[in-house]
């Protein structure tokens, strides 16, 4: 009988064993997302999150991270803050995430910053505006990927301006009368005259208009030469063509967002520029290939739209795999805090953060436009490295 | 000189979106408050259709026009239809959810990106100029003649057609039309598809000159005020109120601050409710009924 | 009238006030759910303050979310500039609430404006609202909003503490408005919600009743909005937006049941219950929520309250 019974004793232990080893390596990495799926921003939060969440299946696909796979919990918050804060309550008290994500609107940052104050766990904002609070000296637990900078894109713009125009610049701005925008273009308008270039108009023109013409007839009747437009796409592009309907032929500069690509490609107006962070698809880069793929098991929105919540994925993926296993919070921020992410071309160089930086080290500029007889987008400035203070 | 042309449009626009509230209230009392959203499916019908007929742009436009009379007469006979007689705030209130519907399904299939009809039916939308440097685009144009068509049509369908009178009965005393032999369920589902059709027509004109997306439907509230400014019961009125109140936001966004274009159209209401409660158009009584 | 019914009158207060002062014991401690039933208790305030004004006298007041928005931003603003105690600022920003309605109910009565004329004037001022918010951003930090944390009133940060609260505030206006629907202003309100004019030609001051209900409903706005305010830690247009409040309490008034007692707080429970259902569904929550809400109206056109008095038989308050 005995030989038997620690025969069966032992079998049972190690089956226990193994099945405890087994839901071990189930067990993920959580992480929350509450992102604008719908309501305001939807078009551009809602690429940005369903890129992250293809990222994180095709990386559980090839085995997860350290053999664990990540979990990513989304929610909607329809750019509600209300909503923001019940998912920042949820992800940090009953979910017990490592790591919170914000893509939506800058209204849902307060109760997502004060959950995760609260519960000391990291908030990275993927294609969300940077708040002010992660560049140096940064915020202890707010990290930021986002392509967009403020201030610094517009000197990298005037610059830009300075350099391509042919003799002096009368710059007319546009923004969107909300107050990031609005700030931004006012900064750029302080900023010219120290470039030599000279602000005869500024814009501000309100969210839901039918209507651009109004607008670009007074950028008209000011006698711009250039247009420097940062903003939402929509009143950038709106503008624009109001422009061109009432026969302008000056040169335009707006900021590029996610789909900037096909934009251009629908517009054909070659002086027409965009300037951003994120490479085109056009340059059809191994890991332009990878975003295909993965896009092409089944989402409703365009690929070339994916490109910066995959940079996100990327960041996220580097950071978990800096966190040893079993993960906490102050890990992953620890992790966070000295990752240097290979963005593999998608951006123009590698994404590091330090301990006072959580933007990121150095910030990569380019700019295209469309070029007719090449029918496609082509390099109006390639590569232009800002370091951030 | 442009301003004049920028008004044109603007209240033409609004003109047409106008139109569907009071061919629904004059009918039945009831305020679609889901007619933006209609408005708006209307613009992304013709996407859709435009990439499903690619190469026959102007099959896409007229099976497009074709859907949207035929959603607003689902809308009546699966929705309002229940609400005839009930209050008339239980029924406005079900096009408010009626409205959340439709916009999770906007949302749901075609997402929230900016979307351009104009590109899937290959056609283009040049800018044409008038004298004295002003510029009206194509789609402005083929607007103004929208309005011209769709109110001429309904204004000679409500005076002269069997149809077109059995409506203005049916506004009048639907009760007393009833006993007289007029089917008031079709008589509603046709107003129902004739405003639907109108609101549709009018998101199509918009998504042509600058795209689709969940913003149209902001015009579609904005032109509700236009409706009531002329008299919800009246269609003159309602043409008579968007120039007046596309003026005075054009006018607004010239010489005023830009931002308050949005809330022009609702000073004008109020204005108008302090001066003349029932509309430039409207009658007294139908005023007082509310 | 009835013995159940007078019984049923006296013992709904109470039965409610224990249900609710007992589901902090059925969530748990979940901080998420603490969180949704403190929001719910702040909702139904506001509808039985709609109860009371558009319920009971027809006036159809479409800028809830802005009077209590106005008394929120106007009570935050004076603590934070002037150093005032949240006291002494909520009582004034209730005032300023209870006036705005006051004026408004007003004027309508006034210039003899129907129940939709009133409901474009209210919405109209709604929307001027959110723009005079916008526009007046150095005093109201635009659309980012002010923190309210630590503005005082540290009862209003605890998690259950904050519930008590809501819930003293719930069951002091559900108080109020029994006393007020059962005496005879209570009467006067029925007679003129029924026939204005014969009401008028009974010798029913219909001016007074009429402005006094909205001033009394407009009231418990403004003290539950400012309330509201410092409990969500900071205050931002979105929260008391038109379709954050408006469409919601209208919702909830009439499908819980206009003119009831029970409407509101039933109307509340329910559409929190399908707030929570929906939101798993991602980007699908907006389609079904539309979709319920019809479903919901068309299924109980009168409301929930008289639905349950036919199933049951008893006449619910």
């Amino acid at each position: 009988m005995q030989h038997r019974t620690w025969h069966r004793l032992g079998l049972t232990l190690a089956a226990v064993a193994v099945l405890f080893a087994v839901a071990q390596a189930q067990e993920p990495y959580r992480v929350g997302l509450s992102a604008a799926l719908t309501g305001r921003g939807a078009e551009t939060y809602a690429p940005v999150s369903e890129a992250i969440r293809l990222y994180v299946a095709r990386l559980n696909a090839r085995g997860g991270i350290h053999g664990h796979p990540v979990e990513l919990l989304v929610e909607d918050n329809v750019a509600e803050p209300s909503r923001a804060a019940a998912h920042a309550k949820k992800f940090v008290s009953q979910d017990g995430v490592l790591l919170m994500l914000n893509a939506s609107l800058s209204s849902t940052y307060p109760p997502m910053i004060h959950e995760a104050k609260r519960a000391g766990v990291p908030l990275f904002f993927a294609g969300s505006v940077c708040p002010r609070e992660v560049y140096p000296p940064a915020d202890p637990l707010l990290f930021c990927s986002t392509a967009f900078a403020a201030r610094y894109d517009s000197e990298f713009a005037l610059d830009f301006i300075k350099e391509t125009a042919a003799g002096p610049v009368k710059l007319a701005l546009v923004s969107m009368s909300i107050p990031i925008s609005r700030g931004e273009v006012d900064y750029a308008e302080q900023l010219a005259p120290s470039r030599g270039i000279e602000p005869v108009s500024n814009q501000s023109i309100p969210p839901p208009t039918p209507n651009y013409a109004p607008f670009a007839a007074k950028i008209k009747a000011a006698g711009a030469t250039w247009v420097y437009a940062w903003a939402p796409w929509v009143t950038q592009v709106k503008t624009f063509e109001a422009l061109r309907q009432l026969g302008w032929q000056g040169k335009f500069l707006a900021y590029a967002h996610i789909n900037a690509e096909e934009e251009l490609a629908r517009l054909q107006d070659e002086h027409f520029y965009v300037f951003g962070a994120n490479a085109f698809f056009s340059h059809n880069l191994p890991v332009h290939q990878e975003i295909l793929q993965a896009a092409a098991q089944g989402t409703m929105h365009p690929p070339t739209q994916l490109a910066e919540g995959w940079v996100a994925g990327m960041v996220l993926e580097a950071v978990l795999a800096g966190v040893s296993w079993p993960p906490t919070p102050a890990k992953v921020l620890a992790a966070m805090n000295r990752v240097r992410v290979d963005t593999r071309g998608l951006r123009g160089g590698p994404l590091e953060w330090t301990p006072t930086n959580h933007f990121r080290t150095t910030h990569y500029y380019r700019v295209y436009r469309w070029d007719r007889r090449q029918q496609g987008a082509v390099l109006a400035k390639d590569w232009t490295a800002v370091a951030i203070k | 000189m442009q301003l004049v042309v920028n008004t044109l449009v603007l209240a033409a626009t609004y003109a047409l979106i106008a139109c569907g509230y009071v061919l629904v209230y004059r009918v039945s009392r009831v305020l679609n408050l889901a007619h933006g959203e209609l408005m708006m499916l209307g613009g992304y019908l013709l996407l859709t259709t435009a990439s499903l007929f690619a190469g026959r742009p102007l099959l896409a436009v007229a099976v497009a026009l074709l859907l949207s009379l035929g959603l607003g007469l689902l809308v009546y006979v699966v929705l309002m239809r229940h609400f005839t007689g009930e209050s008339v705030l239980a029924a406005v209130l079900v096009t408010i959810a009626l409205g959340i519907l439709l916009r999770g399904l906007a949302i749901l299939l075609w997402t929230a990106q900016l979307q351009y009809p104009l590109v899937a039916l290959g056609w283009q939308n040049p800018a044409l100029s008038l004298g004295g440097g002003a510029v009206i685009s194509a789609a402005g144009l083929l607007t103004l003649a929208a309005v011209a068509v769709v109110y001429g049509g309904l204004l000679l369908f409500l005076r002269y057609t069997p149809w077109g009178i059995r409506m203005r009965a049916a506004g009048e005393n639907p009760l007393l039309a009833a006993q007289r032999g007029v089917a008031l369920p079709q008589v509603l589902a046709l107003a129902w598809g004739l405003a639907t059709l109108s609101g549709g027509l009018a998101g199509m004109l918009l998504a042509c000159d600058s795209g689709i997306d969940g913003t149209a439907v902001i015009v579609g509230l904005k032109a509700f005020p236009v409706a009531l400014v002329g008299g919800l019961d009246s269609l003159s009125g309602a043409l008579v109120g968007a120039l007046l109140v596309a003026a005075a936001e054009v006018l607004a966004i010239a010489y005023l601050d830009p931002l308050v274009s949005d809330v022009v159209p609702f000073f004008v209401l109020l204005a108008m409710l302090l001066l003349r409660p029932w509309g430039l158009f409207g009658r007294r009584e139908a005023f007082e009924r509310v | 009238m009835s013995t159940t019914g007078s019984w049923l009158r006296y013992a709904t207060l109470p039965s409610v006030g224990l249900v609710l002062a007992c589901l902090p014991l059925a969530i748990l401690g979940s901080a998420l759910y603490a969180r949704l039933a403190t929001q719910m208790l702040a909702y139904i305030a506001y509808t039985v303050a709609f109860n009371l004004i558009f319920g009971h006298t027809r006036q159809l007041f479409l800028c809830l979310g802005a009077l209590a928005g106005a008394s929120a931003y106007f009570s935050v603003i004076l603590t934070r500039e002037l150093g005032l105690s949240p006291w002494l600022t909520v009582l004034l920003g209730t005032a300023l609430a209870a006036a705005l309605g006051t004026l408004f109910s007003y004027i309508s009565v006034r210039r003899g404006l129907g129940v939709i004329f009133l409901g474009i004037v209210t919405l109209a001022f709604s929307l001027m609202f959110e723009n005079l918010l916008l526009g007046l951003r150095d005093l109201t930090r635009g659309e980012t909003g002010i923190v309210t944390k630590g503005l005082g009133f540290g009862i209003l940060g605890e998690r259950w503490a904050s519930y008590y609260v809501f819930l003293g505030l719930l069951l002091l206006a559900l108080a109020l408005y029994q006393a007020l629907v059962s005496s005879k202003i209570g009467l006067a309100l029925r007679a003129l919600s029924d026939d204005e004019l014969a009401a008028e030609l009974a010798g029913i001051n219909v001016v007074r009743y009429k402005v006094l209900a909205a001033g009394v409903g407009s009231a418990l706005l403004g003290v539950v909005g400012a309330c509201y305010a410092y409990y969500n830690g900071y205050v931002n247009p979105s929260i008391f937006s038109l379709v954050g409040v408006d469409v919601v309490v209208l919702v909830m008034l009439l499908f819980g049941g206009m003119g009831t007692l029970l409407g509101p707080v039933l109307g509340g429970a329910v559409f929190t219950v399908v707030n929570e259902l929906v939101r798993p569904l991602g980007p699908l929550n907006l389609l079904v929520y539309g979709a319920l809400l019809i479903v919901l109206f068309l299924a109980f056109r009168e409301g929930l309250v008289v639905a349950l008095r036919r199933a049951t038989g008893l006449p619910l308050p």
